[in-house]
């Protein structure tokens, strides 16, 4: 592990330049997790941002790190992980150096978040508009009359019928569809500018999720919002994103404009999982392409992280651990041979 | 770490030699229980009191001594004297016999009722489940000691009756568990196909009924040993158990208690002993309970 | 919402009464079995036969049994549960005279179990797996350990002999003012709520514990809820049934505690006279009790149930 300190971190290079527009940066964020094998680093130097109205993919498999590094956005890491390097900033407050009651004060304000599964999300005992309101008057100190007004307005913000009616009710009363909806007004409640989906619409049925998506595309445009989307579907980011990174055993390994990275891939696992994409038999089992699975965070080995799984894997040049390089404006990747295979990719 | 000797033995199925009892899962997971290795030494050395205690009571528990009344801890009455001159030590020890021996026949006899009803209740069901669950909760619509008083009202005072009152209220908690855990049995595959292929009830009952029933009935039981303490010393204090001059911790208790004012020392022995027994009891069920895992909780329900 | 709880209480209510006239017909019944000879227990010693029949006369118990229960249970219907025949007093009234007293000494037990326990039990899942989750649960376990009645002597041996800050015995009623009766009443409510305060604690900590990794409690953290109204407000409400449910539990077994507390602290409520009444052989008045007991249980329980649709909205449903 130590052998990947010593890489010089990757320039700053993406679609988002001036500081002024990004509305997360994080810089060689990485996380450790207590484990049995003691402290284990499962996010290592992650360079991200997301820029004032754009919609950024994170891809990868699970147990590649992509939930925990969103989490560790909106400082919500469980107790037993913690950012031992870098800075994770958000509209400017440095989230990664915050204490737990001045997080609170910035979660729900400058970023928000969505996850998978809405219904287990939303409290069952509490309607779901006074779950929307509470917002408002935490971060507000509005009273619960105007709070709740407004939260009719934003039910209708995110096309709930009926909304002065549905905001009385309770989660059970709601579809899974309708669930992330309402937990869409509570994250837009007090207009944060980054809002971070992580498998926002994986639980639910496919024509749902297409409602779905496309509420966040329109809501992401009306708002001008950064929307940071992680998700192992990369026909939902072929769908939704500018720009993706993808990420493999807690590293990004590719980064890049979403056509760019789709058309030309310049790393063996982003070509495997556009694939796997095609390969219609393989659609419901995520990324099963690829032979093998990621391992362990606490036998990610000191060489290219992906070798072992690798159709390209070369011994000498894939034996040590691989630096995230820029190939081309904006395009990164962290594979030794990238340029010297040729990797198919895909036509949206 | 036995994967290698086992799987040497993977050809020849007769040199497999069967887990021993105390080999078992729920044993070794027991072991690994602080708390439960805890419970289960007290509970080793207060049954060790229980069968040694007349044999090394220093003196006759009964032994009356208006000369040396109400002295404190010496080293001739390692734990004082009570108002009667009676060496404490030598009580508390003959106490415990018959505590313990007292609070096993309620229990055993709450084993001997509740479990039969509740195979029958959950065996055959319909009309016999009903009129048999029906009395049991009447039983539990009164609180376990006015259920325990009025049983003794009923039958007289004394420590005999008071363990019967006993042991009917406990019945209902071993009566639930029995019933639900026969009728799940009972609606599980394995019963059906049991029946199918010509065993008799009693064989079906034995084979099958009783090990389901008995690890969440062994929780139980634990549990109930502890409500039992507490409830013979609550009826022997009240004057409702046990007579004077019998040796009990509920009486020792009572005496302690007449005179708090002039020998504060006479509560702590009775006291220390409940107190123990109790959490012995209460430690070992809960350790039961966790290294049984899941079924249990479930049957208990 | 109003009509369907009545409903429901309605119901709940219908279905309680077979229970209870179950509970008084077993309790005649054993009675009616008892070897101990009311009469005999009247007569006192050495009676003559003409005085023993003379004595049962008196008590009807010359007459069937059947015809005894039904006129039995037809004046307890109106309210009207007979005359003790040792305290020559009114069941009824003497009764509804002591339940106020032992009601009281319960709700206040209750208040302090529910304190120890909603404290104890948050306090050790909020830091679940160290030393303050440990020695929670080492307090917890030997509070179980102690008796109410042990838990009393003890009590007044330290707070009433050793350091005098509360009398040792008596009774104070609430209408003698908030003051004398908190002072008569601590000790005793305190002695009934020590193993239900220990009991209340395991459950809180259990269902705290549960509910905290739920994925509402990650959303609320997400929309920058400060911790404590996360637990108070998003963890509380749905930690809470199985909370009531050993509430009904221990409020039913604080009843029963009560028949010993209330002999030590002299305090003249219902488990004095359970006991009284069983050492004076005197059949009515416990008859009496029973009904009123399981009169109070029933109600307990029921309300035990109707609270689950408040904190579990899906059950209002059904």
């Amino acid at each position: 592990m130590s052998a990947l300190e010593t890489v010089p971190p990757p320039a700053a290079a993406d679609g988002a330049d001036g500081a002024d527009d990004a509305v997360l940066r994080t810089t060689d964020l990485t996380v450790e997790v207590s484990t049995e094998h003691g402290w284990v680093t499962i996010v290592d130097g992650v360079d991200l941002t997301v820029g004032r109205n754009e919609i950024v993919g994170l891809v990868g498999e699970s147990g590649s790190g992509k939930t925990v590094t969103s989490l560790s956005v909106m400082g919500l890491l469980p107790k037993n992980a913690r950012i031992s390097r870098g800075t994770v900033d958000v509209m400017g407050s440095r989230i990664s150096a915050l204490k737990e009651r001045q997080l609170a004060d910035v979660r729900g304000v400058k970023a928000a978040m969505i996850f998978q599964e809405p219904r287990r999300c939303l409290n069952p005992a509490f309607t779901v508009g006074d779950q929307v309101a509470e917002s408002l008057r935490r971060h507000r100190g509005w009273s619960r009359k105007r709070a709740m007004q407004h939260t009719v307005e934003l039910f209708e913000l995110v096309e709930i019928p009926d909304a002065a009616r549905r905001v009385r009710q309770y989660p059970h009363e709601f579809s899974g569809g309708m669930c992330q909806r309402v937990m869409l007004a509570m994250a837009l409640a007090c207009d944060p500018m980054l809002l971070i989906a992580d498998e926002p619409t994986t639980a639910l049925d496919v024509t749902v999720q297409r409602q779905v998506l496309e509420l966040i595309r329109r809501l992401q445009g009306e708002l001008g919002l950064g929307v940071l989307l992680i998700t192992h579907d990369l026909g939902v980011v072929a769908e939704m994103c500018d720009r993706v990174a993808v990420m493999y055993a807690g590293q990004v390994v590719e980064q890049g404009a979403a056509d760019a990275l789709f058309h030309d891939p310049s790393h063996p696992y982003t070509s495997a999982l556009l694939q796997s994409m095609l390969e219609p038999t393989r659609r419901g089992e995520p990324l099963g392409f690829i032979p093998g699975v990621v391992p362990p965070p606490h036998e990610f080995p000191p060489t290219c992280r992906f070798q072992a799984r690798c159709a390209h894997a070369v011994d000498e040049q894939c034996r040590r651990p691989v630096a995230l390089r820029e190939l081309s404006a904006h395009h990164l990747s962290r594979c030794e041979r990238a340029g010297e295979i040729d990797l198919p990719g895909v036509t949206p | 770490m036995t994967a290698a000797p086992v799987s040497a033995h993977d050809g020849d199925p007769a040199t497999v030699r069967p887990r021993r009892w105390y080999q078992s899962r729920i044993l070794r997971r027991l072991r690994r229980n602080k708390a439960a290795v805890f419970s289960i030494v007290v509970l080793i050395l207060i049954g060790l009191i229980a069968v040694l205690g007349e044999w090394i009571a220093p003196q006759d528990p009964n032994k009356v001594e208006l000369t040396s009344r109400l002295m404190g801890p010496s080293g001739a009455h390692l734990l004082g004297t009570d108002e009667l001159g009676r060496d404490v030590l030598s009580r508390l020890l003959v106490a415990t016999r018959v505590d313990l021996l007292a609070s096993a026949q309620a229990v055993g006899l709450a084993l001997l009722v509740g479990v039969p009803l509740g195979i029958v209740a959950g065996y055959a069901g319909g009309v016999t489940d009903a009129i048999v669950s029906r009395v049991i909760d009447a039983l539990m619509t009164l609180p376990p000691l006015i259920l325990a008083v009025v049983v003794v009202a009923i039958l007289g005072p004394g420590l005999r009756n008071a363990m019967l009152a006993i042991s009917v209220v406990i019945i209902p908690s071993f009566y639930r568990i029995v019933r639900a855990s026969t009728q799940g049995a009972r609606s599980e595959l394995y019963i059906e196909s049991a029946r199918a292929s010509g065993c008799t009830s009693w064989r079906i009952l034995w084979r099958h009924i009783l090990p389901a029933v008995a690890p969440p009935l062994l929780v139980q039981a634990s549990f109930s040993a502890s409500v039992v303490i507490v409830a013979e010393a609550s009826l022997s204090f009240l004057g409702l158990g046990a007579r004077a001059p019998q040796a009990t911790w509920g009486l020792m208790l009572n005496d302690a208690s007449s005179n708090l004012t002039t020998a504060s020392y006479l509560i702590y022995p009775p006291t220390v002993m409940v107190a123990l027994t109790i959490l012995g009891f209460s430690l070992l069920g809960d350790g039961l309970r966790d290294a049984m895992g899941r079924q249990t909780t479930d049957g208990g329900r | 919402m109003v009509m369907r709880m009545i409903s429901f209480i309605g119901k709940r209510l219908l279905l309680a009464v077979p229970t209870i006239v179950l509970v008084t017909f077993l309790v005649f019944l054993l009675m009616e079995l008892s070897p101990t000879d009311p009469a005999a227990t009247l007569a006192g010693d050495n009676p003559t036969p003409e005085r023993l029949a003379e004595i049962r006369a008196a008590l009807g118990l010359d007459r069937p049994f059947w015809e005894r229960y039904l006129d039995w249970g037809a004046a307890a219907l109106h309210g009207d549960f007979g005359v003790s025949p040792i305290t020559h007093q009114a069941v009824t009234s003497d009764l509804m005279f002591r339940l106020p007293i032992t009601v009281s000494l319960v709700v206040l037990a209750l208040f302090f179990a529910v304190v120890m326990g909603v404290v104890l039990g948050t306090v050790a899942a909020l830091n679940r797996g160290g030393a303050v989750d440990w020695a929670m649960n080492a307090i917890a376990n030997i509070l179980l350990a102690v008796p109410p009645f042990v838990a009393a002597i003890l009590l007044v041996l330290f707070f009433a002999i050793l350091s005098p800050a509360f009398p040792a015995t008596g009774y104070a009623t609430l209408s003698d003012g908030i003051g004398p009766w908190l002072q008569f009443s601590t000790l005793p409510a305190l002695s009934l709520a020590t193993i239900p305060g220990a009991l209340l604690a395991r459950q809180v900590r259990s269902a705290l514990v549960d509910t905290l990794e739920e994925d509402y409690i990650r959303t609320a953290r997400a929309k920058g809820l400060r911790r404590g109204a996360i637990v108070a407000k998003h963890a509380a409400k749905n930690a809470a049934p199985p909370v009531v449910t050993v509430l009904g539990l221990v409020l039913t077994s604080m009843i029963g505690g009560a028949v010993v507390v209330e002999k030590i602290f002299a305090i003249p409520g219902l488990g004095s006279v359970s006991v009284d009444s069983v050492l004076n052989g005197d059949l009515v008045t416990l008859q009496g009790l029973i009904v009123v007991v399981a009169l109070v249980v029933t109600a307990v329980n029921l309300a035990v149930d109707a609270s689950y649709g408040y904190f579990n909205p899906r059950l209002r449903a059904r």
